[in-house]
């Protein structure tokens, strides 16, 4: 990953094909995480939000299958370090998701958290904010692009948006080298 | 009267429990750093009554702290306080947080209790003849206490030295702002007081509830503080 | 010793209490959401299930108490049981502190119970007479997994979601088509005005050689289907999809009971409240010669007489749990 992508804001942009290129992306931040870091996950339904967090997990050697957590909220894994999978996409507001208590124990972990917007305001002042859109075909000539299969078998294109919310991560991003870079 | 009381502390990362009559305490037990509040508040209420040699059915009240803390801890002290003033047919004593740690030092003239609320805020509440009394409860009023950055304590604290006070500081948030907030080592208490302890509970306690202050556990509710206003509308999530 | 059971249930947003007698006979049962909160215990209800399980737990334990005719503050209960995962940290500690409190004053065992297996006991509640060895679909918005139940305490994971649990798709799907939260109940009646031959969404998985579960592909694609025909009705959309996922469930869970010989077949968690599922799981059972065990719908979904019926079987095989038992929120089953 250049340098040139990166903004004055510590904001860049990441195409990955398939998914092996959201793999790249996923062990290239699990290679500078560490214990108590924050990402928030945006992005569209069926935009690749737990897929990411089950490549990430996997980088992290998390054995267990990693599932949604919208319903459960959050969910613990172990590995190399433990992961908090978090999902505000039921909650309604800061309040719930204070309520949650994820920042009580985000200091015991890494957590990552969908629909992570709800919370934005609230819960945490250093956090990496992770926006994935599909970057396929032209909208409106697409074709239903999944049929059924698992999620960890869907390679569409999509582009990643990394924005360091605080000083930790700002600079770690521009440590890890990725290459496909869309300025 | 001479009240039989047991204290359950678990607003902070100290957790604790302290059995007393009439004001004494008997037996206490507490666990520094734990987030096992669950798992180790039930055993050490069992030990802290046993080695008092105390039934759990003479019980007068359970007392609880209620917080501002940790949301979990004071979820595991309140719901299991609960449990057992339900079960025993006794009544809840509530207090907080920062008056069980501003407690033991009820004779100085001023002091701030600050505790750590995480993420970059503080807990705290001033206790001088010229902010309030030691006396309140959440059930009877508002003296809970503020939420604030360091920064924002800061600008009270100097606020009041140009007033001419010069306040004496206890309290883990205070100890870990410290620099921030400009407070000299003269004017800190020890570190052994910087979390709410359950002998003070337990003290505090006593005298709230030979004052009445005692009341049924259905009233009884956890002091969040934080407030938080975002709110996101569901139906624009496709 | 009283057989009666005191079971207690905060795993997520439900607070619950219940009596049940030796493990299958239901005496009370209490749920929040459908208790009026505002006219039985006054106050402002508040918006997560943490909060709210701090408030409402010992009202709820009381009802449950006072509904089975007993004394709120000196039942003569035998044990309680509380689910201790998995769920929900914040929530499952309300309940696990509680009962491990009250078990303590009142002398009586606390018993841990996985909340998951205690829906599996839902359909004890059903039938008393159901015996091992069954195959059970356990399904909800949490999960999708396929247990071959041998005996009490005895399960093998026959095969699992690998991304989204069904009554994820559910509740998803339901809000891209407006029909909100929860997404099961409303899509549940929006198919039954809707047309299932409208079109045929993809069965995920339904003829892979195991037993595994996907629902994510099928919500994306619905999605994206419903986004190129913005005038299809959503009943017409609900029928189809819910007829997809329905398929798949009834159609692996009867092959699983099938390959594992039994030929007992229940259904458990919030979607077996699903109508269609219901049916199709009664339909397909009867055509193949198996007997099908469906709770009914207040069982299915979070229920503190499950977690008694599980805690009472959990107490005869184990004996009970230590009062240094904690909430498991990763707790894994089986």
């Amino acid at each position: 990953m250049s340098n040139q992508a990166i903004s004055a804001s510590g904001a860049l942009t990441f195409r990955a094909e398939d998914l092996a290129g959201t793999k790249i992306l996923a062990r290239a931040i699990a290679s500078i995480i560490r214990k108590g870091d924050v990402i928030l996950l945006l992005g569209d339904l069926g935009a690749g939000k737990t897929a990411f967090v089950q490549l990430f997990g996997l980088e992290l050697g998390v054995s267990d299958p990693i599932t949604s957590p919208t319903f459960t909220l959050v969910q613990t894994y172990t590995g190399k370090l433990t992961i908090f999978h978090a999902d505000l996409y039921r909650l309604g507001g800061g309040q719930d998701v204070v309520d949650l208590g994820l920042d009580e124990q985000a200091d015991e972990g890494v957590t990552l958290i969908e629909w992570g917007d709800v919370g934005e305001s609230v819960l945490f002042p250093d956090y990496l904010k992770l926006t994935i859109e599909l970057a396929g075909k032209d909208e409106t000539d697409e074709q239903p692009s999944c049929e059924g299969e698992p999620i960890s078998q869907v390679g569409e294109p999509r582009l990643f948006n990394l924005e360091a919310v605080g000083a930790s991560w700002a600079e770690r991003l521009r440590e890890i080298g990725l290459s496909e870079v869309e300025k | 009267m001479s009240p039989t009381l047991l204290a359950i502390e678990t607003a902070t990362a100290k957790a604790g429990v302290a059995l007393s009559v009439d004001g004494v305490v008997l037996s206490s037990w507490w666990l520094a750093g734990g987030n096992k509040h669950t798992e180790s508040l039930m055993p050490a209420i069992e030990f802290v009554t046993d080695t008092a040699a105390v039934s759990v059915s003479s019980l007068d009240a359970i007392c609880v702290d209620v917080g501002p803390g940790l949301f979990t801890g004071i979820r595991v002290g309140l719901s299991t306080a609960k449990g057992l003033a339900h079960a025993l047919g006794i009544s809840l004593v509530a207090v907080t947080s920062l008056e069980v740690m501003a407690n033991p030092f009820r004779n100085l003239e001023d002091l701030v209790a600050v505790i750590d609320a995480k993420r970059g805020e503080v807990f705290w509440r001033r206790f001088s003849p010229s902010a309030n009394n030691l006396q309140s409860t959440p059930e009877r009023g508002v003296e809970l206490g503020a939420l604030s950055t360091p920064d924002e304590l800061a600008d009270e604290i100097t606020q009041w030295r140009k007033e001419g006070d010069n306040p004496v500081f206890v309290g883990d948030g205070a100890l870990r702002y410290q620099r921030e907030l400009g407070i000299e080592a003269g004017m800190m208490l020890s570190p052994l007081f910087s979390n709410p302890l359950p002998e003070h509970l337990a003290e505090l306690s006593n005298r709230a509830f030979l004052d009445g202050k005692a009341c049924s556990p259905e009233l009884v509710e956890p002091v969040y503080m934080r407030q938080a206003d975002a709110r996101v509308n569901f139906e624009m999530r496709s | 010793m009283s057989d009666l059971v005191l079971g207690i249930e905060t795993s997520c947003d439900e607070t619950a209490a219940a009596i049940v007698g030796e493990g299958s006979k239901l005496v009370s049962s209490v749920v929040s959401s459908q208790v009026d909160i505002h006219a039985e215990f006054g106050g402002v209800v508040p918006e997560l299930a943490g909060r709210a399980h701090v408030q409402l737990i010992v009202p709820v334990v009381e009802k449950a108490l006072g509904d089975a005719g007993l004394d709120t503050t000196k039942p003569s209960i035998g044990s309680i049981a509380c689910t201790i995962g998995p769920g929900l940290v914040g929530s499952l500690l309300v309940g696990v502190s509680a009962a491990k409190a009250m078990a303590y004053a009142w002398g009586v065992p606390f018993i841990g119970v996985n909340h998951l297996e205690a829906h599996l006991y839902a359909s004890f509640l059903a039938d008393p007479e159901l015996e091992f060895p069954m195959m059970v679909l356990l399904v909800s918005g949490g999960h999708t997994m396929l247990i071959h139940a041998k005996s009490h305490g005895d399960y093998v994971l026959v095969g699992q979601t690998l991304d989204d649990a069904a009554g994820e798709a559910f509740d998803k799907v339901a809000r891209f088509i407006g029909l909100g939260y929860p997404g099961g109940p409303a899509i549940d009646k929006a198919a039954q005005l809707g047309d299932a031959s409208l079109v045929r969404f993809p069965r995920p998985m339904i003829d892979s050689e195991g037993f595994e579960f996907s629902f994510s592909g099928l919500k994306t694609s619905v999605v994206a289907w419903a986004r190129k025909h913005p005038d299809a009705s959503a009943e017409d959309i609900s029928a189809c999809f819910q007829e997809a996922v329905v398929d798949v469930l009834v159609t692996k869970a009867i092959r699983a009971a099938r390959e594992a010989g039994v030929s007992n077949l229940c259904i458990g968690g919030g979607v077996a409240a699903n109508s269609a599922l219901r049916a199709e799981t009664e339909r397909r059972c009867a055509e193949e010669g198996l007997r099908a065990f469906i709770p009914a719908r207040a069982f299915c979904t979070d229920n503190a007489a499950m977690v008694a019926a599980a805690g009472w079987w959990r107490m005869q095989n184990d004996g009970p749990s230590v009062l240094s038992t904690g909430a498991i929120p990763n707790l894994r089953f089986p």
